[in-house]
C-alpha cells in the first residue's frame, strides 16, 4: 500500500492519497480546492497511480472540495454518504460498504455528529496484515479534539448543536473507540482549523490509543458531560460555512 | 500549448518530425503505451531522464494517461526545450482513434507463484544488482543485472515466456519493455517485485 498526506497549510486542512502498488489504483480522500484538481492528478501520475475513487468524509463547511473537478479530469468515481443531499451524480456510500483497491480494503463507517452525513474510512493493507492500519476520521476525531457539532444546525442554534454533540458522543464511544489502539488516525483537519474545538493539535496525525489517553473530549464517559465539554470549547465558526456547504452539495445558486 | 489529436500526432511521429514522449510511470508504460512512444516517466522530481541522446534530436509531443497532466508538464518544460504540444487524449482516446497500442503485461506475485508451481515453462530473470540477491531469489531465476541485459540477450531464450523481476517492479518494467522491443514475443513484469513476492511469503532461495 502507499499513502500520502497533502496539506492546505493556510486552512489547516488535510487530504490523502492511498493506493495499491500492484493494481496502481488509488483513492483521494477529501480533495481540497485550495490545492486544485490538477495538483492531485499530477501527484497520482508521478506515483504511477490511476485515481479510481474520490472519497469525501463529509460535506465540508470550511472549504471547497475539488472532488467534482477531479472526477471530471480523471474519470474517477466520487463516493459520498447516502445521507448527503448532493445535487450531482455520485456513488452513495453506506455503513458496511467495502471499497477494494487491489489488496487495500476500505471499510465505510457512518460516523455522524459533526454533520449527519459524516463517514470515516477504515483502511486495511492486506499485503501486510489483516488488522486495519489507519482510519480516515474526517471531522469526527481529530488529533487533540473532536469535530464541532454546530455547523449544520447553525452556530446560534444551541439545541441543534447539543443534539449533534449527543450523536457524536455515540459515534466516538460505540464506533471509533472500540477499534484497535494501534490504529493511525488521519483526520481532515489539524492545528488552526475552525472545524474542531480549542484543543486541535498542530500534529496532523495521531493514533487511536494516544487519543484515548490524551484527548480531553474522550475522557467524558457520560453523554451529558461530553456535550457540555464540547460546547464549552467552541471557537468562531469557519467563514462562509453555509455557502461552502451549499457549494460542496451542488446546491449553491450560481451568481 | 498546442493540443494534438491522436491521428495528427501519430502522423508527425511517423514522418519523423516529432517524438511521442509518454510521461506515464515505467510500470504503466510497460503495461500499455502508444506504439513508437518513448517513456520518460513524470515523477515527483520532474521528468526522469531516460534515453536522453535519442530524445534530444527532435521536438516532443507529450502523452499522459491524464491529458491535463501532460499539458501541465509540457508547459513547465517548454522554456527549456522544444515542445510541440501534448496529446489531448489518454490511452483510451488513442485506442478509440484506431491507433496501435503496445505493451507487456504485468503478472502478480500470486499468479507467478501459481504458474511456477504448475511447472509452466517460464524464464524468470532477476535484474537486480548482485548485492540485492542476498534478500533471496526466485528458484531457477536467471540473475542478470539490468545493465548487463543488452550484452546477455543470447542467454535468454525466446521460445518461452519471460518474467522480469526487480525489487519493486520499476526497473523490471523498463527491462520488460526493452526485451519486448528486442523481439521477445511474451514478456511480463512482476508487479511489486521481490518486495511483494517475499512479502507474500512465496519461497526464495538464499544466495550464500
Amino acid at each position: 500500500m502507499i499513502a500520502r498526506i497533502y496539506l492546505d497549510e493556510a486552512n489547516g486542512c488535510a487530504s490523502y492519497l492511498i493506493g495499491d502498488e500492484i493494481e496502481c489504483k488509488a483513492a483521494i480522500v477529501d480533495p481540497l480546492d485550495a490545492l486544485g484538481s490538477l495538483f492531485y492528478a499530477e501527484k497520482a501520475a508521478a506515483l504511477g497511480m490511476e485515481i479510481a475513487w474520490i472519497l469525501e468524509t463529509h460535506i465540508h463547511a470550511d472549504h471547497r472540495s475539488c472532488g467534482r473537478d477531479l472526477a471530471a479530469l480523471t474519470g474517477a468515481t466520487v463516493g459520498i454518504s447516502a445521507q448527503a443531499p448532493v445535487r450531482y451524480p455520485v456513488h452513495t456510500l453506506h455503513e458496511g460498504e467495502q471499497i477494494k483497491l487491489g489488496s487495500v480494503l476500505i471499510d465505510v463507517l457512518e460516523t455522524p455528529g459533526h454533520t449527519p452525513e459524516s463517514l470515516s474510512f477504515l483502511v486495511t493493507d492486506f499485503r501486510r496484515s489483516a488488522q486495519p492500519l489507519l482510519l480516515f476520521s474526517g471531522d469526527a476525531l481529530f488529533s487533540g479534539d473532536v469535530g464541532r457539532p454546530d455547523l449544520v444546525g447553525g452556530v446560534e442554534n444551541e439545541e441543534a448543536a447539543a443534539k449533534a454533540a449527543q450523536v457524536l458522543f455515540h459515534t466516538l464511544q460505540e464506533k471509533i473507540l472500540p477499534l484497535p489502539d494501534e490504529l493511525l488516525v488521519l483526520p481532515a483537519h489539524y492545528g488552526g482549523s475552525a472545524c474542531g474545538g480549542l484543543f486541535m493539535s498542530g500534529v496532523p496525525f495521531t493514533t487511536l490509543g494516544y487519543e484515548k489517553k490524551s484527548n480531553t473530549a474522550l475522557q467524558s464517559k457520560e453523554e451529558q458531560s461530553f456535550v457540555a465539554h464540547v460546547l464549552s470549547l467552541l471557537k468562531p465558526p469557519p467563514r462562509e460555512a453555509v455557502t461552502n456547504r451549499a457549494e460542496n452539495l451542488g446546491t449553491a445558486i450560481e451568481a | 500549448m498546442k493540443a494534438y489529436l491522436p491521428q495528427e500526432a501519430f502522423q508527425l511521429v511517423n514522418r519523423g518530425e516529432a517524438l511521442l514522449i509518454d510521461i506515464s510511470s515505467d510500470r504503466q508504460f510497460a503495461q500499455a503505451h502508444p506504439k513508437n512512444a518513448i517513456n520518460l516517466p513524470y515523477t515527483a522530481n520532474g521528468l526522469q531522464a531516460g534515453q536522453v541522446e535519442e530524445t534530444l534530436e527532435k521536438p516532443w509531443i507529450l502523452f499522459g494517461r491524464i491529458p491535463a497532466v501532460a499539458r501541465s508538464v509540457a508547459e513547465s518544460l517548454a522554456p527549456s526545450r522544444e515542445i510541440m504540444g501534448y496529446l489531448d487524449v489518454g490511452l483510451e482516446g488513442w485506442q478509440a482513434a484506431g491507433l496501435p497500442v503496445e505493451g507487456v503485461g504485468n503478472i502478480t506475485p500470486d499468479e507467478l507463484h501459481a504458474r511456477l508451481q504448475k511447472g509452466e515453462p517460464l524464464t524468470v530473470i532477476d535484474v537486480r544488482e548482485p548485492y540485492e540477491w542476498r534478500s533471496g531469489v526466485i528458484e531457477g531465476a536467471l540473475k542478470i543485472p539490468m545493465g548487463q541485459i543488452p550484452s546477455q540477450l543470447a542467454s535468454i531464450p525466446k521460445d518461452r515466456p519471460v518474467v522480469v523481476v526487480c525489487a519493486s517492479g520499476n526497473r523490471s518494467a523498463t527491462v520488460a519493455t526493452f526485451l519486448h522491443q528486442q523481439g521477445y514475443p511474451r514478456v511480463m513484469n512482476l508487479a511489486g517485485g521481490m518486495s511483494l513476492w517475499i512479502g507474500a511469503q512465496h519461497p526464495v532461495v538464499r544466495i550464500p
